[in-house]
């Protein structure tokens, strides 16, 4: 403890000088709009470009501009980064790199590639990787730092660094292990982004299907040393929380916080995996991100609260401390992971000036926290047809469980049906995007129930820990999987909805020009304005989107870009349909299958005006 | 490859109940084989079910459009049904215990790379069409204790893990394939919603 305890303060210290500018250049990087230098765009996560040359009243007119094959077939989630004249595109598993030239009609400057000789860096090989990513060999996306570096974060949990020019290895640290090699049976994956802060690189993982006990690590970005590790449960030296200073509900957490809300040693195998989109606040100097679920994905087997899954963490990026966390599902029973991304924004809320963070989290309730204090400004429901909870209460931060809906109360062996929303949340990782002209949230969402019948199983290290079968089928009322929402993150109030027979499982982006672009399972890439929702644009790309959509502008030209490739959780859950063609032989969805809609493939399609 | 299955099973049958909420008793039946010694699946029809408060059948097994099961009939087909009630046949009854925990175990530990009710997903095949199209016990079994990569012949960048060590699956391979092969014969329709079975006792 003392140990680490030094060598972070030290290189902390150290850190310092270079921070500061480092970290402004990049902020200033961010709020020019030709390029697009983080996978969120800014460290808001607004998803928002001030380009609006591609408007309401013309983007009906958009053209695709240019394609480029990614030459992989999985599932590709993320989004290209475009710093100055070129663009950096990621792949699915074998986690491909390419920077191209947009001086020279995309040509291929560099092209890296992580896995040689079947083996990733840290030397397991790509079977073994893929077969222990849950859903699919999906990668959120690399990010730039401004000393000249592309992060990638490896499937295999290696976090690489490349020359931006040249894509030339700086250094490789593997970050935790995917295999059972000398280092024991582990099955830790990678798919969320490198966070660049200062001269910091963060990870966090995956593998909470496999009883993994994740955590956030933090790299030094010029040599690749380890600064910090903060796990989501155990000790609380191991968490980085300060039991008098570390706040909950704007109380201290008090000693051994997690320790006491797991049955004896369960904890060691507890999850609360790390995996979506982040957030840092430079004048707070906080870093923002979510804990996913607990593991087993059955709860009789760990009675308490299983804290610090299903949280909000709110850091110093510098040596890891916590200064709040909020847990939005206290013992799940449903993998309502709260992995998904922290959205940052200065707003009135209740007639109040907030430095607020809005998250919208897969158990169905869209949170408004005060980001300085920690503090639940709001929580509500962004999809109606949410039941697990009645609503959430405003005194302690807990939602109020329903019985009926309560896979733990119905107990083991029991399938506790018509649960809203599914395991997949009402949203997943699919990013919202905040629209600063009219204040809303454009918000992905999915619309599916479940059934759950969770029960015992062996934890056998290196393989699937999940015990409970499920079930998905559409929210009651209608056969449609999804809708994109715009959100009033004040009142808590949807303002416009759009049904989509998918779920919304791609990332959206609010500009300037008063439109939001994002996109469907079946390719569709969309473009609605952004106060009412009205579509004004579509465009079938050659796959179905689950990726982000971003912008960039190149010798006066605006373009917006998207990576198309079907796959991920919903590729896997959707593909045959979720619609039962059975269900009383009545309506049935003329969506049912995503399949004779859309096949596997890698493409990014690049819009402008002609 | 007759593994010993005996231990896993109890075939629970419902006969027809008049009385309308009677829960009914569940009887052990002796598992069956095919011509090739491969354990099947064994399912009853009956309309006795435990009833819901409207007085329907809580199980409802599956859907027939003109004879065949909904999941294989055309578009056309369905649509004739639609217009036709008459051409349609609901089934219910119990799955036997094994089917039913096989199909547990396949939406706990398969359908995130094979999809729900053995449909396929974007990521690996449909078990189901696997079955219809062939693929045998002994091979089935095979592939799920070894797993399948490249070097086995696999799409690239597809996977099938070894479960072979996993003490969540390996048993209960049977149970699986029974479920599988049910879906395969059009016995079990997709998203089939089990309400939870009386309580039933496994015979050693
Ligand atoms: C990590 C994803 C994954 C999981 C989990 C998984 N499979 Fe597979 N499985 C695959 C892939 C991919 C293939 C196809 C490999 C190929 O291309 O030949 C496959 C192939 C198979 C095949 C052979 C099909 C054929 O037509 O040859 C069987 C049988 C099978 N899986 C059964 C199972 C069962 C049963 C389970 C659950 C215990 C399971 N799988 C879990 C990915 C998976």
């Amino acid at each position: 403890m003392s140990i680490l305890k030094k060598s972070i303060i030290a290189s902390a210290a150290l850190a310092l000088p270079f921070a500061v500018s480092a970290n402004s250049k990049l902020e200033k990087m961010m709020k020019d709009p030709s390029q697009w230098v983080q996978q969120s765009g800014d460290y808001a996560g607004h998803r928002y470009t001030n380009l609006d040359q591609i408007n309401k009243s013309n983007v009906g007119s958009l053209k695709v501009a240019w394609t480029f094959s990614t030459g992989v077939l999985r599932g590709h989630e993320g989004g290209p980064l475009v710093i100055g004249d070129m663009m950096y595109v990621h792949t699915a598993i074998p986690n491909i790199v390419y920077a191209l030239d947009l001086n020279d009609d995309q040509r291929i400057v560099w092209k890296y590639n992580p896995v040689k000789g079947g083996k990733f860096p840290g030397g397991e090989t790509m079977d073994r990787v893929i077969s222990v990513m849950c859903c699919d060999n999906v990668n959120r996306g690399v990010n730039y730092h401004p000393n000249g570096t592309i992060v990638l974060h490896a499937a295999d949990t290696s976090v690489i660094a490349l020359d931006a020019k040249t894509g030339k290895e700086k250094w490789i640290t593997t970050n935790l292990h995917a295999g059972t090699g000398k280092y024991g049976v582990s099955a830790s994956t990678g798919s969320g982004q490198p966070f660049i802060i200062k001269d910091t690189v963060g990870v966090g993982c995956s593998g909470a299907e496999f009883g993994v006990r994740c955590n956030w690590t933090s790299y030094d970005i010029n040599s690749g040393k380890r600064l910090w590790r903060a796990y989501s449960m155990g000790p609380d030296k191991d968490m980085l929380v300060d039991p008098n200073k570390t706040t909950s509900m704007l109380k201290p957490i008090g000693k051994d916080s997690s320790l006491k809300t797991w049955p004896g040693d369960a904890w060691k195998i507890g999850g609360g995996s790390i995996w979506g989109f982040y957030g840092y606040d430079s004048k707070l100097n906080t870093l923002y991100y979510g804990t996913g679920n607990p593991s087993t994905w059955n709860p009789v087997v760990r009675p308490g609260d299983n804290k610090w899954s299903m949280t909000i963490n709110a850091r110093n990026p510098d040596n890891g401390m916590a200064k709040w966390l909020y847990q939005m599902t206290p013992y799940d029973e449903w993998d309502y992971d709260g992995v998904n991304e922290m959205i940052l924004v200065d707003m009135k809320v209740k007639g109040k000036n907030r430095q607020a963070l809005v998250h919208f989290d897969r158990n169905g309730f869209a949170y408004t926290m005060d980001r300085a204090s920690g503090e639940l400004l709001v929580a509500e429901k962004y999809d109606p047809a949410v039941n697990w909870a009645t609503h959430v209460d405003m005194k302690t931060g807990r939602p109020q469980v329903q019985d009926r809906y309560s896979t733990a109360h119905q107990g083991e062996d029991v399938n506790t049906t018509n649960i809203c929303p599914a395991a997949l949340g009402s949203k997943d990782q699919q990013p919202a995007a905040y629209d600063r002209l009219s204040g809303l949230f454009m918000v992905p969402t999915n619309h599916v129930c479940m059934d759950y019948e969770p029960f015992k199983v062996d934890y056998v290290a290196g393989n699937a820990y999940v015990g409970a079968t499920l079930s998905m089928y559409p929210a009651p009322g209608g056969t449609h999987l999804g809708n994109m929402i715009g959100w009033d993150a004040d009142k808590g109030k949807i303002v416009w909805s759009n049904e989509e027979p998918f779920s919304v499982w791609s990332g959206a982006m609010a500009t300037a020009g008063g439109i939001t672009f994002y996109g469907t399972l079946e390719g569709y890439a969309k473009a609605v304005e952004s106060k009412t929702g009205k579509e004004l644009f579509k465009f079938k790309t050659p796959s179905g989107i689950i990726g982000n959509f971003m912008s960039y502008s190149h010798k006066g030209k605006q373009y917006v870009g998207i990576l198309s490739g079907v796959g991920g959780w919903a590729g896997i859950g959707l593909a045959a349909g979720l619609t039962d063609p059975t269900a009383g032989l009545g309506a049935v969805g003329a969506y049912s299958a995503l399949h004779n809609h859309t096949a596997l493939g890698g493409v990014l399609t690049v819009f402008a005006l002609p | 490859m007759n593994l010993n299955f005996n231990k896993y099973l109890l075939a629970i049958f419902l006969t027809a109940s008049f009385s309308a909420k009677a829960i009914p008793t569940p009887e052990a039946v002796e598992p069956q084989f095919d011509a090739d010694d491969n354990p099947t699946y064994i399912i009853k029809y009956g309309k006795g079910d435990r009833l819901k408060e409207d007085g329907t059948p809580l199980n409802l097994i599956q859907i027939e459009c003109q004879g065949k099961a909904v999941d294989f009939v055309t578009d056309e087909e369905l649509d004739q049904c639609r217009g036709d009630d008459s051409l349609v046949e609901m089934k219910y009854g119990w799955m036997d215990f094994s089917t039913y925990k096989g199909w547990r175990a396949y939406h706990a530990e398969c359908h995130v790379c094979h999809g729900p009710d053995a449909m396929g997903s974007t990521y690996a095949p449909s078990l189901m069409v696997s079955i219809q199209e062939g693929l045998s016990y002994d091979d089935f079994f095979t592939v799920i204790m070894n797993g399948r990569g490249e070097a086995e012949g696999a799409q690239k960048g597809n996977v099938m893990p070894a479960f072979g060590a996993n003490t969540n699956v390996a048993p209960h391979v049977e149970d699986m394939y029974r479920y599988v092969k049910a879906r395969a014969d059009g016995k079990i329709r997709r998203g089939v919603r089990l309400p939870k079975l009386p309580k039933f006792k496994e015979v050693e």
